[in-house]
């Protein structure tokens, strides 16, 4: 278990390496520079301004420069939100998409599980279509769809809750936020867990639970439900990382200080080091809850146990 | 016949309603078992076979209520099971155990042997003390030729035949007195095979257990069955003692059946006067009218194309032939 953390991570050291080498270039590549876009700098301003952020370097010399600093654990200043530096802004900006990706995805585990479950075991029948069809849904329309419906309804008309802003995480200010965010991602951990209940329900050892003499509700609950839960560790562990990290539209709708409005903005701006740093920080995060879906699967299945 | 059966089976039918082919299908009837007749005494072992699909573990499934029966009657010493309530089905699963075809993917892969075998005693002996349950685990898998070492081992650290002693011993921990075979040792080298074989007679004659043993050949059911019963397409060809139905098979089919044994002479073999099948197995789904034998069958006539035949008796066996007399003469 430790050796499989440890080999982990140290195979995640040349992926993000990769990754950083690869993104920190094609930034370059692309055209323009964090100061050349927006309105045009006199001559001297611009030379300054670039001699200061070492842009006016050689690209590797630049590269070398800014590897040294990331081993430090400094993501450097911020070209486009001047006077403050990316880790700042990272520090600022995570804790609004933790409280709100964490929130949507216990949501979505309490909600989507037992819909999936039940789903299952009726298989077939009325409940399992209504729900099944619900989920559907909830995966078919986007979120730039249903956030707005939702702030219209329960916001503009009926004033039960706040539009938006964060105002410090005010629970009331959460409601809408997360359930925007949740509600897809409920509907797949349903069809998820539907689908994988099903199969496993089918299997040849529930068949010999059942002929042992078990009650139904052992069979379901020591038998069938972790072998069933496989197919959605493997779908958590990304989705995690997306919820954390994807939040960008329902940020933008309800005017939540996240870190994804940071990430588009710097990529529009060519803030190369915002955008470097809000990569690494995804990188790290796919990487690490990869690791942990992996770990999961050992804890779940001894035959995934033996390296 | 003195003494009363252990189980009676009566006119069971397990018919499945499936989609038919098309864009707008109709419900189809697959009639899996039809109209199924038998007992099984106590202490007797009682070999079913059949080629595949002709309803062997669709009807070992129906007799312990993993599969609904559509119709007819299961009494296990006398208690009609088909109309009893899952509640009240579960102490008699003390008394019937089943073993499965798939050793290894019938074991959960996530308990170890000790919790497998152990698992049948909490939900039937709710009573037993835990150490008694452990001690009773270790006598189990002493008998059916596991070590006690192997007691917290997964089932994927084990071969199949080693498996099938896994599940043998989970059948036999609640001490049943009918365990149903279901093609227990189909998967396993033939080596093994014997094995497994020796071992349930070896059980059998220690706890005077009664074996219902499903096989897809003959060979096999030669071996422990005390009497045959011969499915086809979900019905009851013939019952019989096992060496008058080597001897001297009364049924068409069994006779198609015991050509298909193999002849380890050479010489013997090419003596055999070989009734290949006349033609495929018919659709499940679109039995034959009348017997359902009677497409493969080389004296079928206008009477198997008009009337079912049923099974009677005829010396002491019983076949499902209108032209058995002639056999038997």
């Amino acid at each position: 278990m430790i050796r499989l953390v440890l080999r982990r991570v140290l195979a995640a050291i040349p992926t993000l390496l990769v990754i950083i080498t690869l993104s920190f270039f094609m930034l370059r590549a692309a055209p323009g520079g964090p100061f050349t876009e927006a309105r045009r700098l006199p001559p001297q301003v611009l030379a300054n301004l670039e001699r200061m952020y070492h842009l006016n370097e050689p690209v590797w010399e630049q590269y070398g420069r800014y590897l040294t600093h990331i081993l430090r654990g400094d993501f450097g200043p911020s070209y486009v939100y001047r006077s403050t530096t990316v880790n700042a802004l990272i520090e600022q900006g995570l804790p609004v998409d933790l409280t709100i990706g964490g929130l949507a995805l216990a949501l979505a585990l309490l909600i989507g599980m037992p819909l999936g479950i039940l789903a299952a075991l009726r298989q077939n029948t009325a409940w399992d279509y209504v729900s099944m069809a619900g989920a559907m849904a909830g995966i078919s329309v986007p979120t730039f769809v249903v956030a707005p419906l939702m702030i219209l309804l329960l916001a503009v008309k009926a004033h039960w809750l706040p539009a938006g802003s964060w105002s410090n995480g005010a629970p009331d200010h959460l409601v809408l936020p997360v359930l925007a965010l949740a509600l897809p991602l409920i509907a797949y951990v349903a069809r998820i867990m539907r689908g994988s209940m099903v199969e496993v329900l089918n299997s040849p050892y529930i068949r010999t639970a059942r002929a042992k003499g078990l009650p139904e509700r052992t069979v379901i609950l020591r038998h069938a439900l972790k072998p069933a839960l496989m197919p959605l560790i493997s779908f958590l562990g990304p989705a995690v990382v997306n919820t954390l990290t994807g939040s960008i539209v329902v940020e933008e709708i309800f005017g939540l200080p996240g870190i994804g409005r940071f990430f588009v903005d710097g990529a529009l701006n060519r803030d190369y080091t915002l955008v470097m740093g809000v990569t690494i920080l995804y990188a790290m995060l796919i990487i690490a809850f990869n690791l942990i879906a992996d770990l999961l699967y050992g804890v779940l299945d001894p035959r995934a146990r033996q390296q | 016949m003195s003494e009363p059966a252990l189980l009676e089976v009566r006119a069971l039918d397990v018919h499945f309603s499936v989609r038919g082919p098309g864009l707008l299908p109709s419900r189809l009837t697959l009639r899996a078992v039809d109209q199924v007749s038998f007992d099984v005494r106590a202490g007797e072992v009682l070999g079913v076979v059949g080629e595949s699909g002709c309803g062997k573990s669709t009807l070992s499934r129906a007799l312990l209520k993993l599969i609904p029966a559509t119709g007819g009657s299961v009494r296990l010493r006398g208690v009609e099971l088909t109309t009893l309530p899952k509640a009240a089905m579960r102490p008699l699963r003390r008394s019937m155990q089943m073993i499965f075809q798939d050793p290894l993917a019938s074991l959960d892969p996530r308990m170890t042997v000790g919790e497998i075998i152990a698992e049948p005693m909490k939900a039937l002996l709710p009573a037993m003390g835990r150490v008694e349950r452990e001690q009773r685990v270790l006598r189990t898998m002493q008998q059916v030729g596991l070590l006690p070492a192997q007691i917290n081992r997964y089932p994927h650290e084990f071969s199949g035949g080693q498996a099938q002693r896994i599940g043998i011993a989970r059948a036999l921990v609640v001490e049943p007195q009918l365990v149903i075979c279901d093609e227990p040792v189909s998967a396993l080298d033939v080596s093994i095979k014997s094995q497994i074989i020796n071992l349930l007679l070896d059980l059998r004659a220690e706890h005077g257990l009664t074996y219902i043993f499903v096989a897809h050949d003959l060979a096999t059911v030669r071996h422990i069955a005390d009497r045959v019963m011969v499915l086809y397409l979900g019905r009851v060809m013939e019952i019989t003692d096992r060496d008058a139905l080597y001897a001297r098979p009364l049924h068409p089919y069994t006779r198609l059946l015991l050509s298909a044994v193999p002849i380890p002479d050479p010489a013997l073999a090419r003596r055999r006067r070989v009734a290949p099948a006349r033609e495929e197995l018919p659709s499940p789904l679109a039995l034959p009218s009348g017997c359902a034998f009677r497409t493969r069958c080389p004296l079928a006539d206008a009477r198997c194309v008009a009337e079912r035949p049923v099974l009677r008796e005829i010396d002491g066996r019983y076949v499902a032939c209108h032209h058995a007399e002639a056999a038997a003469a």
